[in-house]
């Protein structure tokens, strides 16, 4: 038996729905048709407060034996329910051969589309069938019909449950293994909340579904048919990406190994090795699979993507948006790199990977943050503890990081940037300020807002929006004029209180940063 | 003027799409092929090129080659000349020879890409296997050594031949010394794509935009590679700042633009980059946009605005990616 597991799962509901199926056509008055040939057509054909006929409660119920005598007293195989719904789409739900082969030999259409178009064959495609799909197909049923809601084939619909061996009954009999669903392209992205949200944007091929479902063998299949491996969805992203964004990793493996495009970008400028340290995130919930079964792993992906040639110097173009701002895109503009992804997650092993494959370390976002700062930020969503940053601190230090750089205010990050000692100083991490320092940072460089990072131990550090003024932390203090610092403000600066923080949603004359 | 409703827009560049999804085509070059032909950077048929001297009484010392797919400069060099831009593959042939005829020397020495656009990027295989040196932003190489989608036309470009890449990149600015005068060249991040160049020869007080300017029309932003109108405004305010009333500024296509037009149209986007937030706040989508007619005033001189504000507004979404 060809059936994946959404049918067997059907089959053991089977004496179930065929009991409430019974139930339900006498609530619906439609108890009393009569057995024996006596009956006659109008009676058979009696439709019940929602349009449907006994005969559609027959197969919904997979009461075969019902159907048989139903059919035999003239029932009306064509029949539309209130609904939309026919026989044969309610058979081809259940993937039940033995009914379809009855309505087909009664003269029901082997499409059988409703009025979105969805045909028999996508639901059967969805069971996973392939017996009663190959039946349809004999019966002369598109392969290669779309529904027009979203555009998506029988092809589409196996791939995105699990179903590789219809997928291969489909292939054979034609199906196009590129084609792509309708696109989307969505009027509105501002909603009533007064933000903007983004919307999908449809246009997935059979390989997207495959790749974002984690159907290893969906994949195989398609890669056998020798389908695009690149061919990405219309915001760019590749199979690759796709199954890297759900923690796919064996898919990723399957297509890297196939030969996939390792630095195809999106439209956010993400590519597949971005995209891995992104969801790879170790110790800040970073989305992991719910399909137990991968075997490889994000740092396995990592490096057999550096290994075919990925770009360890790709940058970003915005905030992936995947990534809201709560998680690690608040770490995130214009300009970020694998590495700086990396360092800020603490991962010293894929930060030493990428350095070994020619990352840049002088490499930085468009306001200046740097992978130092990046290590230092785990409250913006990098999952590095201070004793992860260290160990990402000394690599990058070794590999020529320069710990002066000063990064500048950014209002769309909600950062007010500062140089790598005062980013420590924020987060009281003494044993990183005293390696910063031993590195050679300046104890009394000033940031965008003239603060020193004696200022900022000092409590006078800016207030962002539902945040209280820190109070002065006197060891840091003291730490930081035993290494020479004695630059500071006379007094804590005014800062206003602060609204939310709806940057996108105010004009600023002073565009954010894009420089390099 | 022809005016485009959302569905005419749609099914455009959905048959777009159609044609173009078997050679990895993504949505976005659908979307902005549908709302304006030919598009920019588009790789298409050479055509005759025509010259003209930018020096006067200084024959072939710097010289505006048109027709080849995009504006090219050529510089005569004592060994080789200097162009900026190198037109399309199809057009490389009798851009050369132009260029040769000008500068009164057949070897290109030095070739810089604004960016990385097939109508810029023509004639980097030849001046690649002849030894000549070719200059671009860093992304400009990563882009030529692959097959890259772009909003800006349809299919991919690329990978170009390794001779034909950049030999020497830069991501932030350099400069040169050549035939005796001072050549900077300059990113100007995230404005037609994410590796635009400008070309700076202050002793002749020219300045080469790129991708960012057009003569006599809007420019197109690539928004599948990192342009967005932030960017561009950014961009505008950088040449305007480097620019007196009477620089001249070869744009990428289209007659030759003065500063003082430059702070102008500074002046044009800063404005419209205030209106598209007041659009955005209303919750418009594009076409709500390109039917408001925020660029009237300047239709006349610029033509339809439609493919333009489509791509500045879409990458309004890009970039201001909600929480």
């Amino acid at each position: 038996m060809a059936w994946g597991r959404s049918a067997r799962r059907d089959a053991a509901a089977r004496g179930a729905a065929a009991a409430l199926a019974a139930g339900l056509l006498a609530l619906a008055g439609c108890a009393s048709i009569p057995h024996g040939a006596g009956a006659s057509p109008a009676a058979v054909n009696q439709r019940g407060p929602d349009g449907s006929t006994p005969l559609q409660w027959a197969v919904y119920g997979e009461d075969v034996a019902e159907v048989q005598r139903l059919i035999r007293a003239g029932a009306d195989v064509s029949a539309t329910n209130d609904y939309g719904a026919t026989p044969m789409m309610l058979a081809a739900m259940t993937g039940n051969t033995a009914i379809i082969k009855l309505l087909l030999a009664a003269g029901a259409s082997p499409e059988s589309p409703n009025e979105e178009g969805q045909t028999a064959l996508m639901l059967v495609a969805r069971t996973g069938n392939v017996d009663a799909a190959k039946l349809l197909l004999r019966h002369g049923a598109s392969v290669n019909a779309r529904e027009r809601f979203r555009g998506q084939t029988a092809l589409m619909w196996a791939a995105a449950r699990h179903h590789p061996q219809m997928m291969e009954l489909l292939i054979d009999h034609g199906a196009e293994v590129n084609a792509r669903s309708a696109l989307y392209d969505y009027e509105r992205h501002v909603t009533a909340e007064g933000r903007a949200k983004t919307e999908d944007t449809g246009g997935l091929t059979p390989l997207l579904f495959a790749a974002r479902e984690n159907c290893l063998a969906c994949v195989d299949v398609l890669i056998a048919h020798h389908v695009d491996i690149n061919l990405p969805d219309p915001d760019g992203y590749a199979p690759v990406t796709v199954a890297i964004m759900n923690a796919n990793w064996d898919v990723a493996k399957r297509l890297i190994l196939a030969g996939c495009d390792v630095n195809q970008w999106d439209i956010f400028g993400q590519g597949p090795l971005y995209a891995a340290i992104d969801v790879g995130d170790i110790a800040s919930g970073g989305r992991g699979s719910n399909d137990p079964l991968n075997q490889a792993t994000e740092h396995e992906i990592v490096h057999l993507l550096l290994e075919r040639g990925a770009n360890p110097n790709m940058q970003l173009f915005y905030r992936p948006k995947n990534r809201g701002f709560a998680g690690a895109g608040g770490l995130v503009s214009r300009g970020t790199t694998p590495l700086i992804r990396a360092a800020a997650d603490g991962d010293v092993v894929v930060v030493k990977m990428l350095l070994a494959s020619g990352a840049d370390v002088h490499l930085y976002q468009a306001d200046h943050e740097t992978p130092v700062m990046a290590a230092l930020s785990p409250q913006r969503g990098g999952g590095a503890s201070e004793f992860r940053a260290v160990a990402v601190l000394r690599v990058l230090h070794a590999a020529g990081a320069d710990v002066n750089v000063l990064s500048h205010v950014h209002p769309l990050k909600r950062t007010r940037g500062g140089t790598a000692l005062e980013y420590a100083t924020r987060l009281g991490w003494t044993r990183a300020m005293a390696l910063l320092v031993m590195y050679g940072a300046d104890v009394n460089a000033k940031d965008d807002d003239g603060l020193t990072a004696l200022d900022y131990a000092m409590g006078r550090g800016y207030v962002p929006f539902l945040q209280t003024k820190h109070p002065p932390q006197w060891d840091l203090v003291k730490l930081l004029q035993g290494w020479g610092a004695t630059v500071q403000l006379a007094k804590t600066p005014y800062w206003p209180p602060q609204g939310p923080p709806l940057g996108y949603a105010v004009y600023s004359p002073v565009i954010w940063p894009l420089g390099p | 003027m022809r005016r485009l409703s959302r569905r005419r827009f749609l099914r455009g560049g959905l048959e777009v799409l159609g044609a173009a999804a078997s050679t990895g085509a993504a949505l976005h070059t659908a979307r902005a092929t549908a709302l304006g032909a030919p598009p920019q950077g588009a790789p298409g048929a050479a055509a005759s090129i025509s010259a003209t001297d930018l020096i006067a009484n200084d024959r072939g010392a710097m010289t505006l080659l048109t027709g080849g797919g995009c504006n090219v400069v050529a510089v005569r060099g004592p060994e080789g000349s200097l162009l900026v831009d190198g037109g399309l593959a199809a057009s490389s042939g009798a851009l050369l020879e132009a260029a040769a005829a000008a500068t009164g020397n057949a070897r290109v020495s030095t070739l810089i890409d604004t960016h990385w656009h097939p109508s810029q990027t023509g004639s980097n295989e030849r001046v690649g296997r002849e030894g000549g040196l070719i200059i671009a932003h860093e992304v400009t190489r990563l882009y030529l050594g692959r097959a890259a989608l772009s909003s800006c036309y349809p299919g991919s470009y690329g990978p170009l031949p390794a001779v034909a890449r950049p030999t020497k990149t830069t991501r932030d600015r350099d400069s040169l010394e050549f035939a005796g005068q001072h050549v900077d060249y300059v990113y100007l991040p995230a404005a037609h794509t994410d590796g635009d160049l400008y070309v700076h020869f202050p002793e002749r007080n020219l300045l080469v935009a790129g991708g960012p300017v057009l003569g006599d029309t809007w420019p197109v932003l690539d928004i599948r590679n990192g342009a967005w109108v932030g960017g561009l405004v950014q961009a505008y305010e950088t040449l305007a700042s480097l620019a007196r009333p009477d620089t001249r500024i070869v744009p990428a296509n289209g007659p030759l633009v003065s500063g003082a037009e430059i702070a102008r149209r500074r002046d044009i986007y800063q404005q419209l980059f205030k209106q598209l937030f007041v659009y955005f706040n209303k919750g418009f989508g594009a076409d709500d946009v390109i039917a408001a007619r925020p660029l009237k005033a300047y239709e006349a001189q610029l033509g339809d605005p439609a493919r333009f504000l489509d791509g500045a507004y879409r990458s309004l979404f890009l970039a201001y990616v909600p929480d």
